[in-house]
């Protein structure tokens, strides 16, 4: 017994010494995803929001992935959450999905910025990837570009008849069609998101903080959409999809929880 | 280089070891482990209870039982009812519309009461994680431990009125008391005396061996096969949302489960007041009406479809989504032609989309001497 104590004091010796060109212990982060419209947690299933172009409306679910979580230094280098690609998908149905954790050590320090990427890029899109659910259901037709939807948000809204119109606001790889209905370009709807923050993250610390998908953006911040203009579905309309993410660009924010005391 | 306490423990090791040998007198319990392939493009994660791992023994005996008439407790002609009665291989696992007893494929239990919805094919049920039933009322997770997976549905068909209307203590005395079963689950379970849980994890382990990947659509996946002019325009049809739209529910290339095995009202009547739908087991009013979306695997053999099998024929199903959709407050929102009536097939579009449908059709599955019925039981 005695000597077990011994060993294990020995062992605890031996751990700091191994870590001497690494002075500092990492710090961790934990990211909470909460969806919003305008400024309150989203409430799916009801009538209750009204967009900007005036069709009132309602949300069922959205799901969707980011990719490339990374925190920004002030000089622009990049620290990773995740040592891999760092996809994460997100599921309003699915409450396990809301956090994410730095799966890696994160440099202590501070921090102007977080950053990722809405979806999936080119390099990481591809047809395949993911064979298990949730994540396989959100395939992207090949016929259409294949790879993955970054994000299907479904709803319903009113029509000016008063008919309820279904809609599913999916975004993925658009195509240019030729004259008839060939697919003959793809086009990489993906985009980056830099939200500045401040933040500083100390050694053996966990950070919290918060991402906000503010949802009435992606009909409102730089277009009205309009759902009685383009439609209840749009995998197939380039010029739907290209203006929901010129909108998605505005649509995060970034809440910092718990500066690490 | 063994130092003196390494000996000294291995010795007592050794001892300690054979001392337990020689109180027990049965060799160790130790099944062949059974290795179900992921076929390509399928989920690695498998449904399978820690409780009850698959093995050759247990599958084998599986399939005796699901053959076996006497599973419905009783030894005469006219009161024989297994699984197969109703789940035919040949058929998809269903009984078939042609089903000489079951007329248009409606079946009844022994007693002859009509169960409550059709049946439902036996295929890749290991990669359904969500519900099984057309409502998903056995999943896993289930507040109810009764009422998590195929072992249950087990229980229920041998003891339910409108399947076996059996008792599980009989059902379990008899296959005691027939020469040859005893034996085969000590080879599974370790036990020759026979459980009623033994019995639902038998079939259960058979069930999930029952695996369809090899429809000319699988083998068009792998590159080993050329889908023609029409079955490619059904295939993008299928595919896309100007099209027939019914990948989102129904998988495709990206999932060939050709199903989410989730719950959806898929727009059939304006009024939901159904007993059985899916609100009847999460409580959750926008599900009024919603029922699995069910696989799409040798679907031209899955008639009468929908889960009150009101329609008779594919062309009858295809129909509907073409035209015949119909709003209601919780149609979901994937059916987004509602206000159209469906997705406007063209007559020429109705015929490709169903070859498409019928590169579903796996005749490997169908006649997989592995699934069928057992040339001999045990006590034959
Ligand atoms: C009398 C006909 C009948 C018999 C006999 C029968 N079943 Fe079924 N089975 C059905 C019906 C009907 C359903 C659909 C139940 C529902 O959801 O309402 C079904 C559904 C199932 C399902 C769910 C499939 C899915 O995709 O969710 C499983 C598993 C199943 N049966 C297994 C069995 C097994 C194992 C046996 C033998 C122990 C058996 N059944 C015997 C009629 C039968
Ligand atoms: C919104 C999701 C959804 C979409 C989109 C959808 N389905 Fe379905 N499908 C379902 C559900 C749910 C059921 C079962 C409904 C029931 O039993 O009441 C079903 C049932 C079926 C069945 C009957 C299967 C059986 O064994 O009884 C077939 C065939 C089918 N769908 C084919 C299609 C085709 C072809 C398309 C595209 C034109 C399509 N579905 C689009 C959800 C969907
Ligand atoms: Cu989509």
């Amino acid at each position: 017994m005695n000597k077990t104590i011994l060993c294990f004091f020995c062992f605890l010796f031996l751990l700091p010494s191994c870590r001497k060109n690494q002075p500092e212990k990492p710090a961790s982060i934990q990211l909470t995803i909460r969806h919003s419209v305008e400024g309150n947690l989203l409430v799916v299933d009801t009538m209750r929001y009204v967009n900007a172009a005036g069709n009132p409306f309602l949300i069922t679910e959205i799901q969707w992935f980011l990719s490339h979580l990374a925190l920004q230094k002030s000089d622009g280098s990049l620290e990773p959450l995740a040592d891999d690609e760092g996809i994460y998908y997100l599921d309003t149905d699915l409450s396990d999905t809301w956090t994410i954790h730095s799966s890696r050590p994160i440099n202590p320090g501070v921090y102007t910025g977080l950053k990722f990427v809405f979806g999936l890029n080119q390099t990481d899109n591809t047809s395949g990837r993911f064979v298990n659910p949730p994540e396989s259901f959100m395939f992207w037709p090949e016929q259409l570009g294949g790879g993955y939807h970054y994000m299907k948000l479904n709803g319903k809204w009113r029509r000016p008849d008063g008919l309820i119109a279904p809609f599913n606001f999916h975004l993925g790889i658009g195509q240019v069609y030729d004259s008839i209905t060939d697919a003959v370009r793809f086009v990489q709807n993906y985009f980056e998101v830099e939200l500045p923050c401040n933040l500083q993250l100390k050694p053996e610390k966990q950070t919290s903080v918060e991402l906000e998908m503010k949802v009435e953006q992606w009909f409102s911040a730089r277009h009205p959409y309009d759902f009685d203009f383009w439609g209840g579905h749009i995998m197939q309309n380039q010029a739907a999809m290209q203006q929901a993410c010129e909108n998605g660009k505005y649509a995060f924010a970034i809440h910092i929880l718990n500066a690490s005391e | 280089m063994m130092n003196k306490f390494t000996l000294i423990g291995l010795i007592l090791t050794g001892f300690w070891l054979t001392a337990c040998k020689t109180k027990d007198e049965l060799p160790p319990h130790r099944p062949t482990p059974y290795e179900l392939k992921t076929p390509f493009g399928f989920p690695t994660k498998l449904n399978i209870p820690s409780d009850n791992p698959l093995t050759e023994e247990g599958v084998s005996l599986g399939r005796f039982l699901f053959y076996d008439g006497r599973l419905s407790g009783r030894t005469h002609p006219d009161s024989l009812m297994s699984c197969s009665t109703c789940h035919i291989q040949k058929n998809n696992f269903e009984p078939g519309v042609d089903h000489p007893v079951f007329t248009g494929g409606f079946v009844h239990g022994l007693s002859g009461q009509a169960t409550t919805h059709v049946v439902l094919p036996l295929v890749n049920l290991v990669w359904n994680h969500s519900g099984y039933g057309w409502n998903g009322f056995i999943y896993p997770g289930n507040p109810r431990p009764d009422l998590q997976n195929i072992e249950d549905f087990v229980r229920i068909a041998v003891i339910a009125p409108d399947e076996m209307n059996g008792d599980t203590l009989r059902v379990k005395r008899l296959f005691q008391s027939l020469k040859g079963y005893p034996e085969l689950f000590g080879k599974a379970f370790g036990s020759e005396t026979i459980t009623f849980k033994n019995i639902e994890r038998a079939i259960a382990q058979f069930v999930r061996t029952l695996v369809s990947a090899d429809a000319p659509f699988d083998r068009y996946l792998r590159g080993q096969y050329q889908l023609s002019p029409s079955e490619l325009n059904g295939y993008v049809l299928f595919m896309t949302e100007e099209g027939a739209d019914c990948f989102h529910c129904h998988g495709g290339g990206g999932n060939p489960l050709f199903t989410t095995h989730l719950f959806y009202n898929n727009g059939k009547d304006s009024l939901l007041s159904p007993q059985h739908d899916r609100f009847s087991v999460t409580g959750d009013p926008m599900q009024r009406g919603a029922y699995k979306a069910p696989g799409l695997r040798n679907v031209s053999l899955s008639g009468p479809y929908m889960h009150d099998g009101r329609f008779a024929t594919l062309d009858e199903v295809i129909d509907f989504y073409s035209h015949h959709v119909v709003s209601s407050e919780t149609i979901d929102p994937l059916m987004h032609h509602v206000l159209q009536g469906g997705v406007q097939l063209t007559p020429g579009q109705k015929a490709d989309l169903k070859a498409f449908l019928l590169c579903l059709h796996d005749t490997v599955f169908l006649n997989n001497p592995a699934h069928s019925r057992p040339e001999k039981f045990p006590d034959e």
